[in-house]
């Protein structure tokens, strides 16, 4: 939720703001006297406990363990880090990090904190119920959960288009370097993978095979184009069941090639 | 217009009255696809032809069409999202109407390109509220019609609405006159049995 907002619990004269200005511009504030015991939680803070818990009276550190600085493990130890960036957890609920700041009240009349949600807000909001009034008027929680919440759906909306997208690629890509009737490698995939073989870091000879099938035109000529069809797919199972996995079988224009 | 609305519009068909008729109405209006994809932004003739189609493949009018797919986007739970979104803006209806003050602004922030449009709502009496919407995108007021309504029925108040179409030059504005009639009837049930 960016830097602690700076907090006017000071007027000109030293008086305090009273408790409902302060619930108002910081609903999830709390308010401990000089012994570290809660003299007052603002109404969003108070939500996120048990309704017939009350805090009031109690020591906050029975609620609230601060586990940066890591040298928070007592009252006494908050006047060290006043006015600092701290990372708080509600002791029955230490998935949710808070984020919270303190400072000393005027007249050495205790502490306040103030906490935010942080980067567990999404979560938060869901676990508690919370509704915009649960924020101060002035604070940006509500816009940033339209940003969240929208942004979540689209992302998720730009995978799912992704998905599909690299289907139909996949899809093409095959479609480019096959031969449609006998499944086998095209003329496209043959220039593909002699280049590749050329390339390769060692130069390690290879060889290309071209075969030619006898008297295939009179298979087509006098048993008909489907028979010719026929012979060239069981072709080609039986060259693909002699060659070896990291060959290649061609066909490219009645040519067949192994390389 | 948005492909968000696009793809809302075709979720609609699609559940409501099947896979076969929202097919149709893309043949019908001569659509190379037969699926609008959400983060794409369409030309809005697309929406208008679809819109055309499918008024007159079910023998309804625009109007009805609109306020159905209103009440649709705020009821169905795969479009969770948007009616979490517009409750987040208060516990009752009337602060859910108040809210819509900021609802351009927040859309707008979160999608920038989406077709919202700016709504301004001014309240007479406690009970009584007059929403005004502009939005260049003419003929689409009846969609919010249904959505108030439908979130009127969500927070179980009892409104009653009339809606008003003015095209303006640039723009058309839609003037919604809001009467709360009862407010959180659920609520209002148990009071009277235990005895208030």
């Amino acid at each position: 939720m960016g830097s602690p907002v700076p907090i006017p619990v000071e007027l000109s004269r030293g008086e305090a703001f009273d408790n409902t200005t302060l619930n108002l511009l910081l609903p999830m504030h709390v308010q401990l006297d000089a012994h570290g015991k809660i003299t007052h939680v603002g109404p969003t803070f108070a939500k996120l406990f048990d309704a017939h818990t009350s805090l009031e009276g109690q020591y906050l550190f029975q609620y609230i363990q601060i586990s940066f600085p890591t040298d928070m493990t007592t009252y006494q130890n908050l006047a060290s880090h006043y006015n600092e960036a701290l990372v708080a957890q509600i002791i029955t609920h230490k998935e949710f990090d808070l984020k919270a700041v303190a400072v000393p009240m005027p007249n050495n009349a205790g502490v306040l904190i103030n906490f935010a949600f942080g980067t567990s807000l999404k979560e938060a909001v869901d676990h508690w119920h919370l509704k915009g009034k649960d924020f101060s008027p002035s604070d940006p929680t509500v816009e940033m959960l339209y940003v969240f919440e929208v942004q979540s759906a689209l992302l998720q909306e730009s995978q799912n288009l992704n998905d599909r997208l690299n289907g139909e690629r996949q899809e093409a890509e095959e479609k480019a370097y096959t031969d449609p009737l006998t499944g086998l490698c095209n003329r496209r995939a043959l220039d593909r993978h002699i280049k590749r073989l050329q390339r390769r870091r060692v130069p390690k000879s290879f060889a290309v095979f071209l075969i030619d099938l006898d008297h295939f035109k009179s298979v087509n000529d006098t048993l008909g184009h489907a028979a010719g069809d026929r012979v060239l797919q069981e072709v080609a199972d039986i060259l693909l069941n002699e060659t070896r996995p990291t060959d290649i079988v061609v066909r490219s224009g009645g040519i067949r090639a192994i390389a | 217009m948005h492909g968000m609305i696009n793809r809302g519009l075709q979720c609609y068909i699609c559940d409501i009255h099947g896979a076969d008729v929202w097919e149709e109405t893309c043949e019908r209006a001569k659509l190379p696809f037969y699926n609008f994809e959400s983060l794409l932004t369409y030309d809005d003739t697309a929406t208008e032809d679809i819109l055309s189609s499918f008024s007159s493949l079910i023998g309804r009018s625009r109007d009805e069409i609109l306020e159905n797919f209103g009440t649709y986007v705020v009821s169905e739970e795969a479009l969770s999202t948007v009616r979490r979104l517009l409750k987040f803006g208060g516990d009752t209806y009337v602060e859910f109407l108040w809210s819509l003050n900021f609802v351009y602004a927040r859309a707008k922030m979160a999608v920038p390109d989406l077709d919202v449009p700016a709504m301004t709502l001014t309240s007479h009496t406690p009970t009584q509220f007059t929403l005004t919407t502009r939005t260049p995108k003419r003929s689409y007021g009846a969609t919010l019609l249904g959505l108030l309504r439908a979130l009127a029925d969500d927070y179980n108040t009892l409104v009653s609405i009339t809606h008003k179409r003015r095209v303006l030059k640039h723009v058309d504005e839609d003037i919604f006159d809001i009467t709360i009639h009862h407010e959180n009837l659920r609520k209002c049930g148990t009071l009277k049995l235990v005895g208030h």
